[in-house]
Order: C-alpha cells, then structure tokens, then sequence
C-alpha cells in the first residue's frame, strides 16, 4: 500500500479506524476460534451434516438418478430449484454488468469487445491456435462426463468461458476488425453471441422443468419426462441437459463479463495501467 | 480442527481487509479471500475419515460411511461460480466509479460525494 499520503478526511480518522481494526479483528478472531470447540471433530462420521439427508444421496442418488457423480446428482435433481436460482443469480449478474457498462438496449452497436489492442506476438498466437482449440473442447468434455466425474455444467461453463477470455486477450477485438487487419484471426463470439448463449441456457433450464409439469410432473421432476426407458435413465438425460444449460449459461455470462469490463473500461476511459490516483 | 482455524484466520483476514483497506479494489479482493474462507469451511464440514470421494465406484450397494458428504461439495461448487459472476459485476460498479470520480480510494469518493 505504501505511504497513505495526506488523506483530504485527515490521518486522524484513518489511524483511528487502523486502531479500532486492530481491536476488533484479533477479538473477532478470537471469537470464530472459541467457537469451534462446539463444532464437530474434523473428519468425524457421524457428525450432524453426514447423517441425516447425507446417507441418502450416498445410497440412493446412483438408482434414482442414474449419475456415479453424488455431486451431479445432488446438483442437477434433487437440489435442482436450488441450482437453478444459483445459475439465474449467476445470468443476472452478466446482465447487470451490461446494463452498468455498455448501456444495454440503448446502443445497438456495441463496439467490438476485446482489448484495447491484443498481446498478438507471433508466440502468443501460435500457443493460442493449439490451446484454445484444447481448452474449449475439454470443457465440452467436463460437460459430458459430469455423471461419472469430477465435472458438470458450472466447471464445464467456467473452462469454456476462459477459453472465450484467452481468445479475447491474444486475438483482441475478434470479430470486428474482420479485414481491417487480416493478421488477425476471423474466431471468437462477439458479445452479443455470448449473450445469446446465456439467455438460451437460462431459458433451457426454465424449459426443462417447465416441460416436467406439462407431462404431469412437478417443476424439475424429470422422472416425468418422455424420453424412454427406465426413470433412472430419463433423469440421467435430463440431467445432462440441466447440465448442458448450465454451461450455456455461465460459459455465456463469463464472455458478457470479459466483454463488457473490456469494452467499459476503454469507453470510460479507464487506464489500464497502474496511476498514482487509484493506486493508493 | 486445523482447517477449521485456518477458515477462521482467512474469514478474518478477509473481514478485516474489507473493514480497513482504503482501495475499493482492494476491498473486493479481500471480499473474495472471505468467500474462500467460506468454502474451506463448508467443504471441511464434508470431510469424513476413511471416507472417498463422492463418486460411484464398481460397488453395487454404496454405504454412507465409505463416501464423503456430497451436499458441501455441490453448495460451494455453485458458490465458487456465483462469486466470479458477482466479482465481475462488482468490477464492472468500479469502472463506473473510477471513471465518474477519478479515484477508488475510500476516503476521496466519501469527500466527492458531499
């Protein structure tokens, strides 16, 4: 942090609040270490969270869901209301971004996301030609074997959205300077293609439970659905598409994010270098 | 029990980074190291001795004490993905506050705003 430098308040009030700080968090502390005498031994089987809903997502999520992964099972089905308030908190805060940055709605020419100008060395570039390639496509991966696997629709949707980011900082503004400058590749959504990735993923996942009720289900009970076979098949599928649409919308909702930040901080004229001001 | 400090000692860290830094920058980053401290918990709270992880094997009959609990892990893995959305649109507030005010110190801005 270095030297505070005349504060336009006054150090007084500052040095104050350092001392009341150095008070209070040491209590605090103190505090949330007392505290855990009351918690569970670390590690102990019979711990209140192990022992009552617990054993019965470990004995039965296999043959009622059909998923080896407790996680996606747990994750997509029997907490499904729950993940699908977790994915739209997720949508809302992508739009919100927009809506705080590039003026959604008000300007249908959005100018092109990316850097202000690409890291573009000739290193950079090949690396990327041979790494975005991999990374979108195990997140595809991560995606698909969310059942039998560590993976699922949000680190799924995260990877695909970095690999949206790698193309951003390497390749700068993709899409938009499409033969300005033929140095630079032709690849990459534009923003409002990841926005519409998000959207359609929020609404897959409304449409998903939505069609549960149609065939005579609850909301998100996919055992309804007509897809054939067993109910632990059919959860099975319906999962991967809950799944699926989670990737969309988190994948969707990290380019809006890179995106939007990109393009506001150009057009507010944001340094991106480290200046006295804001450095304190 | 060592996890469960060490949750603790990042909470505060976190807390007290969020209390005490004058950069909103800061703030939020130190905001996120209080959401690790969260998650370190949760998943601890999950931890089961002898136990694996919460993944079917070839056993046809899974019983509760040979699994980890499944329920902390799949709460944090949305929470890890919910905080980086709600870090970008808290980044997103502070390009609109650095290019409004010129400034993301904490005490500056209090002035401006008067």
């Amino acid at each position: 942090m270095g030297a505070p430098g005349p504060s336009p308040r006054g150090t007084r009030a500052a040095r104050a609040r350092l001392l009341l700080g150095a008070a209070a968090f040491p209590a605090l502390l103190a505090g949330l270490v007392l505290g855990m005498g009351q918690l569970p031994e670390f590690g102990d089987p019979a711990s209140p969270a192990s022992t009552h809903v617990s054993p019965r997502f470990i004995e039965d999520a296999a043959a009622e869901t059909g998923a080896a992964n407790m996680v996606t099972a747990v994750l997509a089905d029997y907490r499904g209301y729950d993940t699908l308030g977790e994915t739209a908190v997720i949508f809302a805060a992508g739009l919100g971004c927009l809506v705080i940055l590039a003026g959604a709605g008000a300007r249908p020419d959005l100018p092109a996301p990316g850097m202000s100008h690409p890291f573009g060395s000739v290193i950079l570039d090949a690396a990327a030609r041979i790494l975005v390639p991999l990374v979108l496509l195990f997140a595809v991966y991560v995606l698909i074997h969310g059942h039998v696997s560590p993976g699922g629709g949000f680190q799924g949707g995260v990877l695909f959205g970095s690999g949206l980011i790698m193309m951003r900082l390497v390749w700068g503004p993709a899409r938009a300077s499409r033969g300005d400058d033929p140095g630079v590749p032709e690849f990459g959504p534009s923003l409002r293609g990841s926005l519409i990735l998000a959207c359609a993923g929020i609404l897959a996942y409304v449409g998903i439970g939505l069609a549960a009720m149609v065939f005579g289900g609850e909301f998100l009970n996919y055992g309804f659905l007509p897809l054939g076979g067993d109910p632990a098949h059919v959860r099975e599928l319906a999962t991967l598409g809950v799944e699926a649409a989670v990737f969309g919308t988190v994948a969707g909702t990290v380019g809006v994010l890179f995106d939007t930040i990109s393009i506001g901080m150009r057009e507010n004229g944001v340094p991106l270098e480290r200046d006295a001001e804001s450095s304190e | 029990m060592t996890t469960y400090a060490f949750a603790a000692a990042l909470f505060t860290i976190g807390i007290g980074g969020m209390a005490l830094l004058p950069n909103l920058l800061r703030k939020l980053l130190a905001m996120n190291v209080m959401q690790v401290a969260v998650i370190v918990f949760f998943i601890s709270l999950g931890y089961k001795d002898g136990a694996s992880v919460p993944i079917l094997g070839e056993s046809g009959s899974p019983a509760a004490a040979d699994f980890m609990n499944p329920l902390p892990h799949t709460l944090m893995l949305t929470a890890i993905v919910v905080s980086v959305a709600t870090t970008g649109l808290a980044l997103g507030l502070l390009v609109r506050i650095r290019s409004r005010f010129q400034t993301l110190n904490e005490a500056r801005l209090l002035d401006k705003l008067r």
